[in-house]
């Protein structure tokens, strides 16, 4: 071994603790990229898999009743590759020792036991067996909120009357990745299930016997969805179709998409960060630390020794720091990488994972981490290295040192002479002070920015439950309902209060750009269910014309005074031009807003309402519970405090949804 | 007579420090024959440290001319001036200068990896006395020993001079006399022109050659016909 | 998530703080051994360093919320989708936790510092460089 090698091992010996600090900071830079990327290809793939293994579909449509014979001519249309027609069913579940009411998505199964799509991974027991009438499969998060293994059991009312069923299977779903009831803002797996019964019995409890209510389809590569989406409406508009749709906007796809959006955003952002705060950090430190070298410098050139190698010789000391580091960074961020990534995967309910290796991403984090440390290594040599060996062995001149006021001020006698001495000395290297209150203001920032979207979160949480949606419960109904319907309910026991809400589907367009929302109806003055924008203002929306989200009004490039085109998905489906009054900075979603008497005139509809939203009386919620269970019209009821509470308890972070969310984002 | 191995030619090199001019080397002249000791004796700031760092192509001069045999040393770049200090120049300082984290074999070997034609790390260790000392760190060793395995560092390469800038500065007069009876043997056996900076008058009967330093300028020399032994000297 | 991030930043931190502090020490070294031979005590001789230390930490406190605020900034921009926006919110606690680690790091590092200050050699330090 060189000589100069030997220094180099006993000189990083010597030096170990900085060595290893300095190494703390690339490790640091490259774990948050490694961890960050990596997790975010992992839930990714694992997701790609999933929706292949299990034939996940690309276009979704819903109708009241359509014909089975209907099958074979959606097969006809270009570009479809496989379709699965179901029966889908919105209902209320009643749990025994569960008192809230909770409601559940019905899905059929081919009595055939062949599904083609959006298949089922079956995590326990069996399929319902041919004739068992009150057979189910539950989907894995409900069944394990309420602890239930094969063979419990709760009722369920189909259609007005209630069944008995029995759980014989757990299973998930590439469908039912995420699952949010109805109304809800968050997922609440106590209070919502997706169970899958025989196509037999669920058409028999609906009336719909060679009849389908909700069709899949997967398109063939390269197909044009909105094609097929168009030639799909076609088809089942007869049959009540309401609006065919892709995956972006079904609502377990375009969570998990968000989710995983989330994370990817993230990791391009704060890892990023992170890296080149630390790449600048460590070329200050080292900056400093081959400065200190100086007289060695001297010394090695005096024996000799030629510039090329006595700049080779600190970068191998540099570079041993810095592979050390990145060694360091890949080992914990690849784990933490792992960790996460199951953490998620169980989070989602993945049935498997699949861990995306990244070589690219240790070679982009390493790389520059390298040159950073490169460069501040030669930014010290450059320096040094044209000094005249023999000055650069004598000690650096002495510096200059200023008198920091006029020589008439006495300022020893004001301060004492070792502050004096440490003031001077910070006087005498402006730029070195500078660089090393940067750095620590850079640690400083890298900690806040870590740490603000609990404080963002937190802030959403408070604006979306005390200020925006304020009601205790939403009463959803399976079809829409004569407004007259509120007066019914505000009756029910413990009801303190009630406001109608009305959800119309549409597609608005402006230009080409075209996207599918739901413009909600509600009284100008709503005072539960409440729109409330950035300023924390609650709306209060003018008698005619739409506000929309100002996201939304930022995608399709509108404002104020701009009119948009406004397809109706329901009723007569006609499409009409809408002024576009406001814009609300809102948090959630994109969406449309209107008066619920001018939605009505829009429409041209009888005032009717898809939801109830309830104020209750705490003390009497037990009554309501069992009222409203007893109402068959009734599809699905949402308990956001109750959600919220709950969910709260086991962590500060309330809901499931805000703590991924919040974990995507990393608060 | 033979080449000197250095002429100076109006040697001049100033330094500007802050506001003042100091001419460190005034326009000297002067010739150091092969295999000589030369002892540069003068005050603190009379010149002799800086004749001594552009000898050894560690500094420049500001003017004049400076040849090692019939080298210009004052055209050379830094790379030709890094391969002269490789190849020729052999340096002792007064504060050793070793490289703290490597042994004293080690420290010697350091030299002898870019040189041309070394001698072994143990046989120039041997020379001044310190083969049984190799494999300790500088930490481990005395000022004394330190400073031979300086010597030693300076010599393994079998360089044509031997600059040693106050050499014994740091020591008490025993091992002083040690360091210069260690650079006495190794010029009467290599044949190394060896020049020595002292404050130390004492160490001028040791010399071929006295060159006595004022304000920059030679002020005299002085030959010596006979030259002493290290041991008969004291301080 | 946050935490580990958060624990990042802090390694990330500390790692600046200490080496920071180290190196300050070695470029010093031989002043600080000059005022050790003049009689200064161990304690006045750690105040010169530690007091810089110290103010150099704090004075990097506001500027180091104003870029970590600027930097939220951006990831908020970034992470606004469709489905969710939030509102950029700092809490004071945040500024006070983010504050309290790069203090930390610094009275750790200045714990460090103090052994080194016990162990410096005078003589050695004074004699090397002349």
């Amino acid at each position: 071994m060189k000589v100069l090698d030997i220094k180099l091992l006993r000189d990083v010996r010597r030096l170990w603790a900085q060595v290893l600090a300095v190494a703390l900071v690339v490790g640091g830079g490259v774990a948050t990229l490694v961890l960050a990327v990596g997790s975010h290809r992992s839930l990714e793939e694992t997701r790609i898999a999933y929706y292949e293994r299990y034939g996940f579909a690309d276009v979704f449509a819903q109708a009241k009743r359509a014909p089975k014979a209907l099958t074979d001519r959606i097969g006809e249309i270009p570009g479809v590759a496989a379709i699965d027609t179901r029966i889908a069913k919105p209902a209320l579940l009643d749990i025994p020792g569960f008192s809230a009411p909770a409601s559940a998505q019905f899905v059929s199964l081919a009595d055939t036991g062949e599904q083609h799509l959006n298949r089922l991974y079956m995590r326990s027991g069996r399929f319902p067996a041919p004739g068992r009438t009150e057979e189910v499969v539950v989907n894995e998060p409900f069944a394990r909120a309420h602890g239930f293994v094969e063979g419990a059991r709760f009722s369920a009312i189909l259609n007005g009357r209630k069944r008995e069923l029995v759980i014989v299977g757990i299973a998930l779903s590439p469908e039912f990745v995420y699952t949010v009831g109805p109304g809800d803002l968050m997922p609440d797996d106590r209070r919502y299930a997706i169970v899958w019964m025989s196509e037999k019995v669920l058409s028999a409890a609906y009336d719909l016997d060679g009849a389908f209510s909700a069709v899949a389809v997967k398109l063939q590569p390269g197909a044009s969805e909105r094609d097929v989406v168009r030639r799909l409406d076609a088809l089942l508009d007869p049959y009540g179709g309401q609006a065919a749709h892709g995956r972006k906007d079904q609502t377990s796809h375009a969570w998990l998409d968000h989710e995983l959006d989330m994370l990817n955003n993230m990791s391009r952002t704060l890892p990023p960060i992170f890296l080149l705060v630390a790449a600048f950090l460590v070329n200050l430190t080292l900056t400093r630390l081959v400065a200190l070298e100086r007289e060695q410098i001297g010394l090695l050139k005096a024996l000799g020794y030629s510039d090329g190698s006595i700049v080779l010789h600190y970068f191998k000391f540099v570079a041993f720091i810095v592979v050390v580091g990145i060694v360091l960074g890949g080992i914990v961020g690849t784990w933490l990488g792992l960790h996460v990534t199951a953490l998620f995967g169980d989070f989602f309910h993945f049935p498997f994972l699949v861990f995306a290796k990244a070589p690219d991403v240790y070679l982009t984090a390493g790389a520059l981490s390298a040159a950073a440390a490169a460069i501040g290594a030669f930014r010290a040599l450059r320096e040094v290295v044209k000094l005249p060996p023999a000055v650069a062995m004598q000690a650096p001149a002495p510096p200059v040192y200023r008198r920091l006021l006029s020589a008439r001020i006495q300022l020893d006698r004001i301060v004492s002479q070792p502050t004096l001495m440490m003031i001077r000395n910070i006087a005498r290297h402006p730029v070195r002070a500078f660089f090393t209150a940067l750095g620590m203001a850079l640690a400083t920032a890298i900690l806040v920015v870590s740490l603000f979207t609990r404080d963002s979160m937190e802030h959403l949480t408070d604006v979306t439950y005390f200020l925006a949606d304020r009601q205790d419960a939403t009463i959803g109904f399976a079809e829409k309902r004569i407004a007259n319907v509120v007066e019914q309910v505000s009756r029910l026991p413990g009801v303190l209060a009630a406001e109608p809400f009305r959800e119309v589907p549409v597609r608005i367009r402006h230009g080409n750009v075209e996207r599918r929302i739901v413009i909600s109806g509600r009284p100008a003055a709503a005072h539960l269910r409440r729109i409330i924008d950035v300023e924390l203002r609650p709306v209060i929306l003018p008698e005619t014309g739409l506000a929309i989200s100002g996201m939304l009004a930022h995608i399709l490039g509108v404002g104020p005074g701009d009119s948009v085109e406004v397809d109706l998905l329901e009723g007569a489906r006609r499409s009409v031009t809408v002024p576009v009054v406001a814009t609300v900075e809102d948090y959630f979603g994109i969406r449309g807003m209107m008066e619920i008497e001018a939605l009505h005139k829009l429409m041209r509809e009888a005032p009717v309402v898809t939801s109830v939203n309830l104020s209750l009386d705490e003390n009497r919620t037990e009554d309501f519970y069992t009222a409203v269970k007893s109402i068959p019209t009734v599809g699905g009821v949402a308990l956001q405090r109750v959600s919220w509470r709950t969910s709260a308890r086991p962590s500060r972070c309330s809901s499931p949804r805000w703590r991924v969310s919040t974990r995507a984002l990393p608060a | 007579m033979s080449v000197p191995v250095f002429t100076a030619k109006a040697l001049t090199k100033i330094y500007v420090s802050g506001e003042v001019m100091v001419h460190a080397l005034n326009e000297v002249d002067l010739d150091i024959p092969e295999k000589e000791v030369v002892v540069l004796l003068g005050p603190s700031g009379s010149g002799k440290t800086t004749l001594l760092n552009i000898m050894g192509g560690l500094d420049r001069p500001t003017s004049g001319r400076l040849f090692f045999r019939d080298l210009d040393l004052t055209d050379l770049e830094d790379r030709e001036l890094t391969k002269y200090r490789r190849d020729h120049v052999g340096f002792v300082f007064q504060f050793y200068n070793l490289v703290p984290s490597l042994t004293a074999y080690e420290n010697v070997a350091l030299v002898t990896e870019v040189a041309k034609n070394p001698m072994r790390p143990a046989d120039a260790l041997a020379l001044v006395g310190l083969e049984a000392r190799m494999h300790h760190f500088p930490a481990q060793l005395s000022g004394g020993e330190q400073q031979r395995v300086a010597i030693a560092r300076a010599i393994a390469k079998r360089p044509a001079v031997l600059l040693c800038d106050e050499p014994t500065g740091a020591l008490d007069s025993k091992t002083g006399i040690r360091v210069i009876e260690a650079l006495l043997g190794v010029n009467r056996q290599l044949g190394t022109t060896t020049v020595i900076i002292t404050h130390n008058a004492s160490i001028q009967e040791v010399a071929d050659r006295v060159l006595f330093f004022a304000d920059g300028r030679i002020s005299r020399i002085r030959t010596n016909e006979a030259r002493r032994e290290a041991a008969e000297l004291t301080w | 998530m946050a935490s580990i991030y958060t624990g990042l930043a802090g390694v990330i931190a500390f790692g600046v703080v200490y080496n920071n502090a180290r190196i300050s020490l070695s470029e010093r070294a031989r002043e600080l051994a000059s005022l050790r031979v003049l009689g200064f005590t161990r304690g006045e001789v750690l105040r010169i360093l530690l007091l810089e230390l110290a103010i150099l930490t704090l004075i990097a406190q506001p500027p180091g919320w104003l870029m970590g605020y600027g930097l939220a900034w951006v990831m908020k921009t970034n992470l606004a989708g469709e489905l969710m926006r939030v509102r950029l919110v700092v809490e004071h606690s945040t500024y006070v936790i983010a504050t309290s680690v790069v203090v930390l790091a610094a009275i750790v590092s200045a714990a460090v510092i103090r052994e080194r200050i016990d162990r410096l050699d005078l003589v050695a330090v004074l004699k090397t460089r002349d």
